[in-house]
């Protein structure tokens, strides 16, 4: 019988390391071959904890129960005795304590160490750790036996309110009961209502009288409804439609041409480049004017007075009738010595005051200046005329707003009617004293005086 | 009566024919020879048939618990619960239920073989003890094989659980191994791997008996190897009972 030798060595030798493997797998996975630090905790209920239960620290797995010292007499604790990994040491501290946890809800029970504080020291070899106690089902019962006991007084307390806010409820219906009653018997006006027949007729009669008004409105409504049938047969809603689309367009349009005048308009007047609008362009143009104007006058003005102009004035007599004062007027000889040609308006008969209370030029003194300007005829175009304005009132300040308003009167009337240019036409206020030259000491009126031309 | 007076009869022949054969084994001169060639017989060359079964139900038991565990949200116990069946109880029972098919048998029907062809007669004419060559070293072997392919059968199904479930749920051996042994401890590996020595004794001893002691030409041939088989599966699954019992008796922390 030949023996095959090496596959009996390959047999045993696998068989051999295979249950090698087998028992270092284990023991790995018990620590079996890991240096261990033990520690002990004393608990007063094991709860199921036995020898060979498992230990974690902080739920890493790191040992086993590896006894239990029964304690000698009832008040006692159980002390346990941790087989714990030497690597998970450094986690369990002076502050860390033991609890009793389950596996899941059917799980095996454990030792949970929980970590301590980095603050505390590291817990020493063969050190008691704290145990804390498990919260049983029968202490959590009693808790619950206590609450429902108070739930239940609770309880009691809100029936007894409820029943007497029943009692309330109660009584206010009763009362409410005697109210109907009371109301049912004929009292207060409600009662009144239900059993006086009189009250009863006049109600009766209001509800007559407002079905006769809501018959009359009734037929109101069949009227206008026989318009409106009559106005829908006739297509006037058509005509009226049409109308109003026509008055549509028509709007349209004004709006539109509104639109484009605004655009326009927004144009004229929008901000220049300066950002300035056209109304304060114009504005600040006319001031510019003005002052261009007044400047260029007191230039004319000085001209009139230089040597080579002033003959022409002296010649003709007066630089500017509008600049010519009352008192040059009188003093000038140019003046004294004109005979020119005059017609003396009386204030009586050339003057009127009109509703209101102002003085007016009358149709006789307007009669009175025509003859006179009829006597020039076309020439008056160019005639320097003066206005003198008389009054004789008693205080000198009426006498000037009079002298002055009956010349201003007169120089409109010629201005307006004759369409005279305003330059030939100078206002001369003189009170009541007219001039030496004129032959009148005094006159209460007017006076227009044709000067002569200059040649 | 006299079945039950057969029946005690055979139990003490039985007794005594396996007494006698675990005390010829310390007996000198051992029959190494024989001893090793038996080892290479019923060691080496059920090997085939121990890693096959082990992985195939590796796999299968693998695929059953799965199907109930994921119903309870618990598939990472697959593991835990493969290791746990095979290394307490189907890998040393289902091991010496195949070895008791295939080796008894063959035990049984080799020996009544012997003993018609009076190959056992002339053993003996040579003045050389053939209760000691032929069955000490046979119930020996088994006793010292059987707890070897115990090991080979735990591994091959666990090697057959990775299998089914890295092909289910991708996971890695590392994590497959950690969880298996997660829960293992040593007195649940060391004394069901070391209870099959009891079963190699009950294989080779019932075995060894009925082929020792049977001469009855062909038909005695297959009454010895169905006998064998029969009797040596029935006392395996009897005695792992008891076994059991006893383990729970030295390891208390075992008893669920």
């Amino acid at each position: 019988m030949k023996i095959n030798y090496a596959a009996i060595g390959v047999f045993v030798l696998s068989a051999v390391v295979l249950f090698s493997v087998g028992l270092f797998l284990i023991g790995n996975s018990h620590e079996a071959f890991s240096r261990h630090v033990d520690f002990f905790t004393e608990l007063t209920n094991t709860n199921g904890i036995s020898p060979g239960s498992k230990v974690k620290v902080s739920g890493f797995s790191a040992g086993q129960v590896s006894a239990i010292q029964i304690p000698d007499r009832p008040s006692g604790k159980f002390r346990l005795k941790l087989h714990v990994d030497d690597k998970l040491h450094k986690l369990v501290r002076e502050d860390s304590f033991v609890t009793v946890e389950s596996d899941g809800l059917v799980g095996d029970k454990f030792l949970l160490i929980h970590d301590g504080t980095d603050q505390a020291q590291q817990a020493p070899r063969g050190a008691t750790l704290r145990g804390q106690e498990p919260i049983e089902l029968s202490a959590v019962i009693a808790k619950m036996t206590g609450v429902m006991d108070q739930a239940n007084v609770t309880i009691g307390d809100i029936r007894t309110k409820a029943d007497g806010t029943l009692d309330a409820i109660s009584a206010t219906v009763n009362n409410a009961n005697g109210i109907v009653d009371g109301i049912r018997s004929g009292k207060g006006t409600v009662g009144m209502l239900l059993t006086d027949q009189q009250t009863s007729n006049s109600v009766k009669a209001a509800v007559g009288n407002a079905q006769q008004a809501t018959a009359n409105l009734d037929q109101v409504f069949v009227q206008a409804k026989q318009v409106m049938t009559d106005f829908q047969s006739r297509d006037l809603s058509q005509k009226a439609e049409d109308t109003l689309n026509n008055a549509k367009d028509a709007s349209r349009n004004l709006d539109q041409t509104s639109r484009q005048l605004n655009v326009a308009l927004n144009e004229a007047l929008g901000p220049d480049r300066a950002g300035d609008n056209a109304a304060e362009n114009i504005r600040e143009s006319l001031a510019n004017v003005n002052l261009a104007t007044a400047n260029m006058a007191e230039d004319t003005e000085a001209l009139k007075h230089e040597f080579f102009f002033r003959g022409f004035f002296k010649k003709r007599g007066f630089y500017s009738l509008q600049e010519l004062t009352p008192d040059q007027y009188r003093s000038n000889s140019y003046f004294e010595s004109q005979r020119s040609q005059r017609a003396w308006l009386n204030a009586t008969d050339a003057f009127a005051t009109d509703a209101k209370g102002n003085e007016v030029l009358s149709p006789a003194g307007e009669q009175q200046i025509d003859q006179l300007i009829g006597t020039i005829k076309n020439s008056v175009i160019d005639q320097p005329i003066i206005v003198e304005g008389y009054s004789n009132q008693a205080l000198a300040a009426d006498e000037m707003v009079a002298s002055r308003s009956r010349s201003i009167l007169v120089a409109h009337y010629l201005e307006e009617h004759f369409h005279l240019s305003a330059r030939n036409i100078g206002l001369m206020p003189l009170n009541a004293t007219a001039p030496a030259s004129s032959g009148k000491s005094s006159w209460d009126g007017a006076c227009v005086v044709l000067l002569a031309k200059v040649k | 009566m006299s079945m039950l007076r057969d029946f005690f009869t055979f139990i003490g022949k039985v007794s005594c024919f396996g007494v006698k054969a675990l005390v010829g084994a310390f007996q000198p001169p051992l029959e190494w020879e024989f001893f090793l060639g038996q080892i290479e017989e019923i060691g080496w060359r059920s090997l085939p048939l121990i890693l096959a079964a082990g992985f195939a139900l590796g796999v299968v038991m693998s695929m059953h618990t799965r199907g109930t565990l994921v119903q309870f949200g618990a598939e990472a116990m697959i593991p835990t619960l493969q290791s746990a069946a095979f290394f307490n109880e189907l890998g040393p029972l289902v091991t010496a239920l195949l070895v008791a098919g295939r080796v008894g048998a063959a035990i049984g029907a080799g020996l009544t073989n012997m003993r018609v062809t009076e190959q056992i007669d002339a053993i003996e004419s040579l003045s050389v003890d053939s209760f000691k060559m032929l069955v000490v070293t046979r119930i020996v072997a088994c006793i010292f094989v059987l707890p070897l392919l115990t090991v080979f059968m735990d591994f091959a199904s666990l090697a057959g659980g990775f299998f089914s479930e890295h092909a289910t749920s991708h996971i890695s051996l590392q994590l497959y191994m950690t969880s298996a042994f997660k829960t293992v401890e040593w007195a649940n590996f060391i004394p069901p791997t070391l209870k099959t020595s009891v079963f190699g004794l009950i294989i080779g001893t019932v075995s060894g008996y009925f082929g020792y002691t049977t001469n009855e030409g062909s038909q005695g041939v297959q009454r010895a190897a169905t006998n064998s088989v029969v009797l040596s599966s029935l006392l395996i699954i009897v005695v792992d009972v008891i076994l059991v019992k006893v383990i729970f008796f030295f390891f208390p922390g075992q008893a669920i």
